[in-house]
């Protein structure tokens, strides 16, 4: 499959590019809202650039795995990227403040969005978030917001807690999301 | 909220420092198990050599009180972080053998080369290396052995190896002729190597070892290869090379040093790596009337490894203080080196600027450059 020129703010007058810029698709999220949104920003997401060119423009697309507020969310990120004239310190600036308020529960379903949409730019920037919030929290918060369940038995964790006693110096306390 | 698959949950794991990653292998024991696979703790490592952060690591003499690791940062050269040594060492000073990718090979030198370990600081873990398999066969004085190590990674099996070269004591009370003796210390001389993945040593055949070791350690690793200064015996006399160990195939290769000694004599040298390639630092011994006389030193790089011909003296610094002893090269083309007074001099090669780098200790100290990793974590 031929990948078309993603760059959106190409110098030259590229015909095709004027043409996504004004087209527009209409993006369905699992709750049955429908979003409009141009075609160069939908194209910044790999998944609806393949069934563009697979032909489903001019119709419905439809996302069953994003629900409503997270497909706004994502929205307002390829609309952002897709902007023109938006320098490059400039979207650096937008993802941060954009991922920055975003609580744990809404993190994990953008990344789960970016992920399916494969949105290269705005899974780096979630992921690197989480991860970022996840450096001085406790085992017991990440078994909480991971929905893990501690599989060792209490005297094992013990023993890992005492040879690995120095690695818990310094954990925040878990009221933060 | 929402349950993420495993897969980005790896990515997001290898985003995070090592201490949370040592701290997390009590989630569950997927994720323990995920921490402590050798491919993530490489992948790990990778990243965490790409920000660049890195320390110089060094370790206290015997009679210092409360020795422990001594990390500083690689840029401010500020001591960031002591780590207490995770084992009994004996009562003698540690050697640093070499620093990879966060691991430590360490010696003492009350018995270099047969009490060795392998330790990551960072994460506190160790392993106390079984002895090797035999000294030098008939020696008369096996304490006289001389011993040379060297510590390497090997990327292609991802294999930690320690090089172990036992030669004997080439003292002997009967006048032997050189040429005899040569024989019969390249007959006897005995090369271990060791390897992490198997975590025991093996015998390496060398027909005829004609070297003699300079160096007693080293950890300089150029295309795969391990390098110390030798000497190459010779029936009339013996030539200064470089000698390779190549930590894939384990055999030796010699490499000729440049023609650097043709207007003056005295030189000492010191091999090291400068941008990625081998390189030959030349400087002359201080001056102990004058030492703080400016030096002229060459630095000579090695274009294109293993082409004798690609030797080129590429630099010419001048350094004050003198230099007494060179310590290490660091990743931002510095090299370390101890002064005349035992102070630390930082001079940064392409800037040819020095600047003294004042530590807690002085004295005879060993330096490494190091990374934080998980390597070791599995056990």
């Amino acid at each position: 499959m031929a990948r078309k020129n993603r760059n959106p703010v190409g110098k030259n007058v590229d015909p095709e590019a004027q043409k996504k810029k004004t087209r527009t698709l209409t993006l369905k999220s699992s709750d049955g809202q429908e979003f409009s949104i141009s075609e160069s920003a939908a194209v910044l997401s790999i998944a609806i650039e393949n069934m563009v060119e697979d032909d489903c423009a001019g119709g419905v697309i439809p996302l069953p795995l994003v629900d409503g507020g997270t497909l706004a969310r994502v929205i307002t990120y390829l609309n952002k990227h897709a902007e023109d004239g938006a320098s490059d310190e400039e979207k650096r600036k937008f993802d941060e403040e954009f991922v920055s308020g975003m609580e744990m529960g809404v993190l994990f379903d953008v990344v789960l969005a970016a992920n399916y949409l494969d949105i290269r730019g705005l899974l780096r920037e979630v992921r690197r978030r989480i991860a970022d919030r996840m450096k001085n929290k406790s085992v017991e918060w990440v078994r909480k917001t991971f929905h893990i369940e501690s599989d060792f038995t209490p005297e094992e964790e013990e023993q890992m807690k005492k040879e690995f006693a120095w690695a818990w110096e310094g954990v925040d306390s878990d009221v933060d999301d | 909220m929402p349950t993420l698959p495993f897969e980005i949950i790896t990515i997001i794991l290898l985003m995070l420092p090592t201490e949370t990653l040592v701290k997390f292998q009590c989630v569950c024991r997927a994720w323990r198990d995920l921490i402590r696979d050798s491919m993530f703790i490489k992948e790990h490592l990778q990243i965490r050599a790409s920000k660049g952060k890195g320390y110089l690591l060094y370790v206290p003499m015997a009679h210092d009180t409360g020795r422990a690791f001594k990390l500083l940062c690689e840029r401010t050269f500020e001591q960031v972080l002591e780590i207490d040594i995770p084992f009994q060492p004996v009562e003698m000073s540690l050697i640093i053998i070499g620093s990879c990718n966060g691991l430590l090979c360490l010696s003492d030198t009350e018995r270099f080369g047969t009490t060795i370990y392998l330790c990551n600081p960072y994460i506190r873990r160790y392993r106390v290396i079984d002895h090797p398999i035999t000294g030098v066969v008939g020696s008369s004085n096996p304490r006289n052995d001389s011993i040379t190590l060297g510590f390497g990674y090997y990327d292609k099996t991802n294999d930690y190896k320690i090089i172990r070269v036992v030669a004997p004591s080439d003292e002997h009370d009967d006048y032997l002729d050189l040429s005899s003796e040569h024989h019969e210390i390249a007959q006897n001389t005995k090369v271990e190597v060791y390897s992490s993945i198997i975590n025991s040593w093996k015998n390496v055949e060398v027909e005829s070892f004609q070297w003699s070791m300079f160096d007693v350690k080293s950890e300089l690793v150029v295309c795969d290869s391990i390098h110390w200064k030798a000497f190459c015996r010779d029936t009339n006399k013996d030539v200064l090379v470089i000698l390779a160990f190549h930590l894939g195939n384990e055999t030796f290769q010699q490499i000729k040093l440049p023609n650097y000694d043709v207007d003056e004599e005295d030189w000492l040298e010191y091999v090291g790596l400068y941008k990625g390639n081998l390189s030959l630092f030349l400087f002359h011994q201080v001056d102990h009337q004058h030492p703080w006389q400016e030096q002229c030193c060459y630095l000579w790089v090695m274009k294109e490894y293993g082409v004798d011909s690609s030797w080129t003296k590429t630099l010419t610094i001048t350094v004050d203080p003198g230099i007494v002893r060179p310590l290490v090269f660091t990743r931002d083309d510095e090299m370390i080196f101890a002064d005349a007074d035992q102070d630390l001099v930082v001079c940064h090669f392409d800037s040819s600027t020095a600047k003294i780098v004042r530590v807690e200790e002085k004295g005879y100290l060993n330096f490494a450059t190091y990374v934080d990793s998980l390597v070791l974590l599995e056990g």
